[in-house]
């Protein structure tokens, strides 16, 4: 009884290392496995991406990366799905952060856009085809400024171009004659998009965010305050797959499938030892 | 100095929070106007607030250094990479050159080459993953404390732990794999129909509850600061 108590008890208080080697494993071997599964399509993603496809060439979609590097990971691929069906569908891109750290990674898209479609064929001109605001201080002040006036809230881009003149903006003053906009967020500012924007503008929004925070957003959801939701890596990858443009999100999923059986599979092992050892009692 | 201190910030938080209130009620081109410039001193002044925080950071750091408090080493890490990202932004420039064309001798399209300037190559090299770091170490800490925590030691825990286990499981593909079986003659599978089912139904409950929660407790937390019975945004905890 006595030794079966201490094996018990020598797996309920397993050495984490013993841990991090496996979540490393279940990390590693899919993604260096290359493999690329096919995900469930939610209805909340097929929203956002069936109203994208709705537009007409020349409409235009501000896609806002609230986010930094420490979500890069979850939120970049999405970003990157979302303008590669923008680009597709010959939609104008207006894209802007909120966060400071987020400007590079605006740009650093951008720059990888116009490396993936040239060979195409295709240049995608700043100013014509993209705008890229770059960072804009002032949080929740940035959406209502750009709800009064677009132009005077972000008058130069990222590299210091005057925006007064940009035929990007030929018929656009504030977020009211935006057709589609998609706050991609590491925090809070859907609540921002949702309070200062959407009730107080009405225009159509979209939102994406980790997937820890996915929760939070659901009731916004249901009462329509936002028209779809793209949560976390698996949202990136059901995006990826109904633009078909298969990237990191689908490849990050089997990654993510064997890191989620594992946790799930150590839990329930920790709590049968936990039960054999007695100490419920 | 009370006047300044004290009433003058009350009296500003009075009637800017008043104005402010009544401006959204009243739809004319004067208030829209007062709005937007209302919106541009506030963000010129949020401007001011980033510098602040640059100078706070460095004096902190300054102090630790002179003093060579335990750990100084960081803080000399942090001085580096403060002037290494701002001096080679303001040498070279943050825009990266336009992508080239790479051709062979030729003449044939090779494909496409893109120059970095040096503030875009570390933040690509250096930052990027170094934060990409810190945020993925979380999932080594979440897995090892889940199974050294995640207990059903009472009945709300068993519920907890449940749940977890099944949103884990259902938002990812493996979910789907496991339990092939898909309810009410739907074409989704049981994990994941059941994870969307809690999300948009005691979850979102809860979630909403909350919400509202804040918001009563925003409209509190405003009144209080617009009447002056909150004066902590003064400091000295008053």
């Amino acid at each position: 009884m006595e030794q079966k108590k201490n094996w018990t008890d020598a797996f309920t208080s397993l050495d984490r290392r013993y841990i991090f080697v496996l979540v490393a494993l279940a990390v590693i071997i899919p993604l260096l496995a290359g493999l690329k599964g096919s995900v469930n399509i939610s209805p909340s993603v097929r929203s956002v991406y069936d109203y994208i496809n709705d537009l007409k060439p020349g409409d235009s979609v501000m896609i806002v990366l609230d986010y930094d590097p420490a979500s890069e990971a979850e939120l970049y691929p999405m970003t990157l799905a979302l303008y590669r069906h923008c680009l597709d569908r010959q939609l104008h891109i207006l894209s802007f952060t909120m966060w400071p750290n987020g400007a590079a990674l605006t740009e650093r898209a951008f720059d990888k856009m116009k490396l993936e479609y040239k060979p195409k064929g295709i240049d995608i001109v700043s100013g014509v085809d993209y705008v890229n605001f770059g960072y804009q201080v002032g949080g929740a002040l940035v959406i209502i400024a750009a709800g009064q006036d677009l132009r005077n809230a972000m008058p130069t881009d990222y590299r210091g171009n005057s925006t007064g003149s940009m035929p990007i903006l030929d018929g656009i003053n504030s977020l009211r004659d935006i057709n589609y906009v998609i706050d991609l967020a590491a925090g809070s500012t859907i609540d921002w998009w949702v309070a200062y924007g959407v009730q107080r503008y009405h225009f159509v929004l979209g939102a994406g965010c980790t997937a820890v925070s996915a929760t939070q957003y659901y009731p916004y959801l249901n009462t329509g305050q936002i028209n779809g939701l793209i949560g976390g890596l698996k949202g990136a990858a059901e995006y990826e797959q109904l633009a078909g443009h298969p990237e990191r999100g689908l490849a990050g999923m089997t990654a993510q499938s064997s890191v989620h059986a594992l946790i799930a599979l150590m839990v329930i092992v920790a709590n049968a030892f936990y039960f054999m050892s007695g100490k419920k009692r | 100095m009370q006047l300044l201190r004290k009433h003058l910030p009350i009296a500003v938080a009075f009637v800017m929070g008043v104005v402010m209130f009544f401006q959204f009620y009243v739809p004319t081109r004067f208030s829209s106007n007062f709005l937007q410039g209302v919106t541009q001193w506030d963000r010129i002044i949020a401007g001011f607030a980033l510098l602040l925080g640059i100078y706070s950071l460095l004096n902190h750091h300054y102090h630790k250094l002179r003093r060579l408090v335990p750990g100084w080493g960081f803080s000399v890490v942090v001085y580096v990479g403060f002037f290494a990202m701002m001096l080679s932004g303001f040498i070279w420039g943050i825009n990266n050159p336009p992508p080239e064309t790479v051709r062979d001798m030729t003449g044939v399209i090779l494909g496409q080459k893109q120059t970095q300037v040096p503030f875009m190559w570390i933040y690509d090299y250096v930052f990027v993953p170094m934060q990409a770091t810190m945020f993925s170490i979380l999932a080594f800490y979440i897995a090892s404390a889940a199974y050294r925590a995640f207990r059903a030691r009472t009945k709300e825990a068993t519920v907890l732990l449940i749940t977890a286990i099944i949103v884990m499981l259902g938002r990812v593909p493996i979910g789907a794999l496991l339990i092939p079986f898909k309810p009410f003659h739907g074409d989704v599978e049981l994990l994941p129909w059941f994870t969307e089912w809690i999300l948009n139904n005691p979850s979102m409950a809860a979630q909403r509850g909350i919400m509202i929660g804040i918001g009563l407790g925003i409209i509190a937390t405003s009144l209080r600061i617009i009447f002056g019975i909150e004066r902590t945004y003064m400091g000295g905890g008053d």
